[in-house]
């Protein structure tokens, strides 16, 4: 009793100085000021407690489909984040809608990790401060709660008793395009699918903050059951080649489509005629449809490491192009992993004994193969005698589907002259560099496996 | 001295608390206003 008493007479000591510091006319914020002070909590709008949202609002998505358009609202259970503007200045906090719609108030707390002086530009995120494409499951309600990405730039103009004014209202734009691919094969029947892998130049995966730096690879679609009608949030598909590669119970079937641009904004409903993979085949029997699968050393195609394995045989290479063009008969397969580093002539004779694949000849790739190893994979890159900086984000990330790599900051040995295309880490392959000293530099080796 | 100093943010945060609940809701902050997706033509890839 005698302690509930002390802690209720302190409780009370402590509430009437908070009050009396509160209508003090001290300088810790109750006066208006150009500066927001590091680590210190404002609030961009009230705080109060509105009381629990109601279970409907909490279930309710801010994606709905409304007669074959996308709808965008807000829905009280999500929240706006604050984008952090570099490195040495992160932003914590969150803001929530308060009410639904197209046009609500948006309320929360912000701090900051360093002073800053007003007027500032803050960039909101939304619904996550993660910006990740990966895991998607398909459907319009997953998209709503973690790929509908939206962002603005709230301009701050003036802070007064730790409230902060924002410039009314900002409208968020929506930074991707959402697809929906009904599957179905040649006779207009339903494909249902366990995976669907969408491949593309461009294609981005994730956007690291705060500077914006895009990771570009395949996005996989795993639904919770298999199913013809698939939603993908998808950004940076411009002007591309985009490959589908669906899993049908064993099965794999394939689709590709020349020159596709989605628009970040828009909504697109796409029926796809998809049809199936051979496997496994022999080298000689490659189509397009193979780029990407894994070479056995039995020289067999099969659509993975594991079904190669599956068949008594070990996986040594990734098909990247179908054709006649760079010196082969059917086309060119890409070893799995490089071979170290050496200087061009030992280069050479490495790219050579790599383990035998029945059917095909290893060698250090020429700097056409090189190109059409890119080309192959859909860089939308055409053949050149005189090749510049080229697109390679679609190799890597079909050598990713395999748990491989070409190395993003370094040169590789090609066997013409002694020119050795440097891979960088934003994507970019330059077929320009050239090493003066006549091949005595050490740069990395990768053996293409011509059939 | 060292102690005053220390026990002076706990007085700020009781005094941020009541300055935001006395905060008038509908003149402050920030509205956000989403933007429906653009439906596109439908697609047949075959």
């Amino acid at each position: 009793m005698k302690t509930t008493t002390i802690v209720k007479t302190s409780f009370f000591l402590l509430l009437a100085g908070g009050l009396f510091t509160a209508c003090s006319s001290d300088d810790d914020g109750a006066k208006q000021t150009n500066v927001m002070e590091a680590g210190k909590t404002y609030s961009l709008t009230v705080t109060a407690s509105k009381g629990s949202d109601d279970a409907a609002a909490k279930e309710r998505r801010a994606l709905t489909m409304d007669n074959g358009t996308i709808r965008a609202t807000w829905a009280k259970k999500e929240q706006v984040f604050y984008r952090d503007r570099d490195w040495n200045l992160q932003y914590s906090g969150y803001l929530k809608p308060q009410s639904e719609g197209k046009t609500v108030p948006l309320n929360g707390t912000i701090s900051s990790s360093a002073d800053l002086v007003l007027p500032i530009d803050i960039k909101l995120i939304f619904p996550k401060k993660d910006w990740d494409y990966t895991g998607q499951v398909g459907t319009l309600s997953d998209i709503a709660a973690n790929y509908d990405y939206a962002t603005t730039t709230a301009n701050i103009t003036s802070i007064e008793a730790y409230r902060m004014d924002a410039s009314v209202p900002v409208t968020f734009e929506n930074e991707q395009s959402i697809v929906k691919f009904t599957l179905k094969d040649n006779a207009n029947a339903a494909v249902n699918v366990s995976s669907l892998r969408i491949s593309a130049k461009g294609l981005v995966k994730n956007i690291d903050e705060p500077f914006g730096d895009e990771e570009f690879g395949d996005i996989i679609v795993t639904p919770a059951n298999a199913t013809n009608e698939v939603f993908a949030a998808l950004r940076g598909i411009k002007n591309a080649q985009v490959t589908l590669t669906a899993t049908v119970g064993s099965d794999y079937y394939i689709f590709k489509r020349d020159n596709v641009t989605f628009n970040n904004g828009a909504y697109k409903a796409i029926t796809v005629k998809i049809h199936k993979i051979n496997y496994p085949v022999s080298l000689a029997e490659v189509t397009q449809d193979h780029i990407g699968s894994v070479v056995g050393r039995n020289g067999k195609v099969y659509p993975n490491a594991s079904a190669a394995e599956s068949d008594g045989t070990v996986a040594e290479a990734m098909i990247v192009y179908v054709g006649t063009e760079s010196n082969c008969t059917h086309g060119l397969a890409i070893a799995l992993n490089d071979e170290g580093e050496t200087i061009q002539d030992a280069a050479n004779s490495a790219a050579a004994s790599h383990t035998a694949v029945s059917g095909g000849t290893w060698r250090l790739p020429t700097l056409t193969d090189w190109q059409y190893m890119l080309i192959g994979c859909g860089n939308g890159a055409t053949y050149s005698n005189e090749p510049g900086t080229v697109d390679y984000t679609a190799l890597n990330s079909k050598l990713g589907t395999v748990g491989t790599a070409l190395h993003n900051d370094g040169h590789y040995w090609s066997s013409t002259n002694y020119f050795c295309p440097v891979f960088s880490p934003e994507g970019d392959c330059d077929m320009t560099s050239f090493d003066q000293t006549g091949g005595m530099l050490s740069f990395y080796v990768r053996a293409v496996l011509a059939f | 001295m060292k102690k005053a100093n220390y026990q002076r943010p706990t007085i700020r945060i009781v005094k941020c608390q009541l300055q935001t609940m006395m905060l008038n809701e509908s003149q402050y902050g920030i509205e956000g206003t989403r933007e429906d997706y653009v439906t596109e033509e439908e697609e047949v890839w075959e």
